[in-house]
């Protein structure tokens, strides 16, 4: 897996001001937290933060903290903002030699399934999965063949078996299904219209006639 | 056309929409999506309109979410009668729309494919929107 080193620098005010203001700057904020370290206030640049987060790879990072210390982690979560899908905020996870971590990595389909060609359409539903796995065994991505997929079949998680990482998905979840194409009924006249009102809740007050 | 089956109240006051949609902004089961860029009030017609545009010009291709739902009641007085005596009879229904909310999903289709007949159903709602996609596409 690439490897790209960040440079990061820590921040001392604390408030909503410093991180509007970082945010002006091209700064994201971020935090790196682990098990075996304290958490730490930093940002980050947006322009060298962009290519890792708007991709369809997962990456190592390596945090060099204004030249004093260095960091392995990775990205845990992202927060965007709604209206202009700017980065906001980045969660980054400190990795550990031989210490276990779940993370989520995308999910790329292999090959045309056997059902596009009866007339079916490929459904691709899961696009990430949660894997658990030594921070040496991330993979980029997990590679799913789907080419032996006939009209109406799907690959579940419980499916998926790799040497390296676990797959922590619930097993019935389905990843990627070929199913029939679905034909539009025409709307009746009375549905169009919208005429009907819809049925009122009514139980509090038959309960008490009732009584 | 969208609506409730069963409601609580019939008639409902109009409420606010001040704000960002802090939920539903983010692509949840397609690849590209319609997000709102403005506040508004969406009825069932307009979201009906929306989805005949988008299936119409994807054809048989590709699947389509609607990922709002009308349940707002909106009543109106009828025409010519004098203030007063209660409120309106219910009218028609709207989804409450703030701003960054992915209103409607399509997969299964190329880039241009699904730009275009999000840029069609946009031109069947009141509000600027834009074409948006999944952070990790590519």
């Amino acid at each position: 897996m690439e490897k790209v080193v960040l440079e990061a620098k820590k921040r001392t005010k604390i408030n909503k001001a410093s991180r509007s203001a970082l945010r002006k700057e091209g700064r994201v904020p971020a935090i790196y937290y682990s098990k075996h370290h304290d958490p730490l206030a930093i940002d980050l640049s947006e322009r060298a933060l962009k290519p890792l987060v708007f991709t369809s790879k997962t990456h190592l990072l390596s945090l060099n903290l204004e030249g004093q210390e260095e960091l392995e982690c990775i990205i845990k979560d992202v927060q965007f903002d709604p209206v202009t899908e700017k980065i906001v905020h980045v969660d980054l996870l400190g990795l550990k030699k031989g210490e276990k971590i779940q993370i989520e990595v995308p999910v790329q389909l292999i090959g045309t399934p056997i059902g596009i060609k009866e007339g079916g359409i490929l459904q691709h539903t899961l696009h990430k999965i949660e894997i658990e796995c030594l921070p040496v065994d991330i993979p980029e991505h997990v590679e799913i063949n789907v080419s032996n997929l006939k009209l109406g079949q799907s690959i579940h998680a419980g499916d998926l078996k790799f040497d390296n990482f676990v797959v922590l998905n619930s097993a019935d979840s389905i990843i990627a299904s070929v199913t029939h194409p679905k034909v539009e009924k025409e709307a009746t006249p009375a549905e169009a219209e919208g005429t009907k009102e819809p049925e009122v809740i009514t139980k509090g007050k038959a309960e008490k006639e009732e009584e | 056309m969208l609506m409730p089956k069963r409601v609580k109240y019939r008639k409902s006051q109009r409420g606010r929409r001040a704000g960002k949609a802090y939920r539903g902004s983010t692509i949840a089961f397609g690849d590209f999506g319609l997000k709102a860029m403005e506040p508004a009030w969406i009825t069932s017609r307009q979201i009906e309109a929306c989805r005949v545009a988008l299936t119409r010009k994807m054809k048989r291709d590709g699947k389509v979410w609607i990922r709002i739902f009308p349940d707002k009641p909106v009543s109106k007085k009828p025409l010519e009668t004098r203030m007063g005596k209660g409120k309106g009879a219910p009218e028609f229904w709207v989804a409450v729309i703030k701003p960054g909310r992915v209103m409607f999903e399509v997969a299964g289709v190329g880039k241009d494919l699904a730009s275009e007949a999000l840029k069609l159903c946009s031109s069947k709602l009141p509000i600027k929107t834009k074409v948006v996609s999944r952070p990790d596409y590519e």
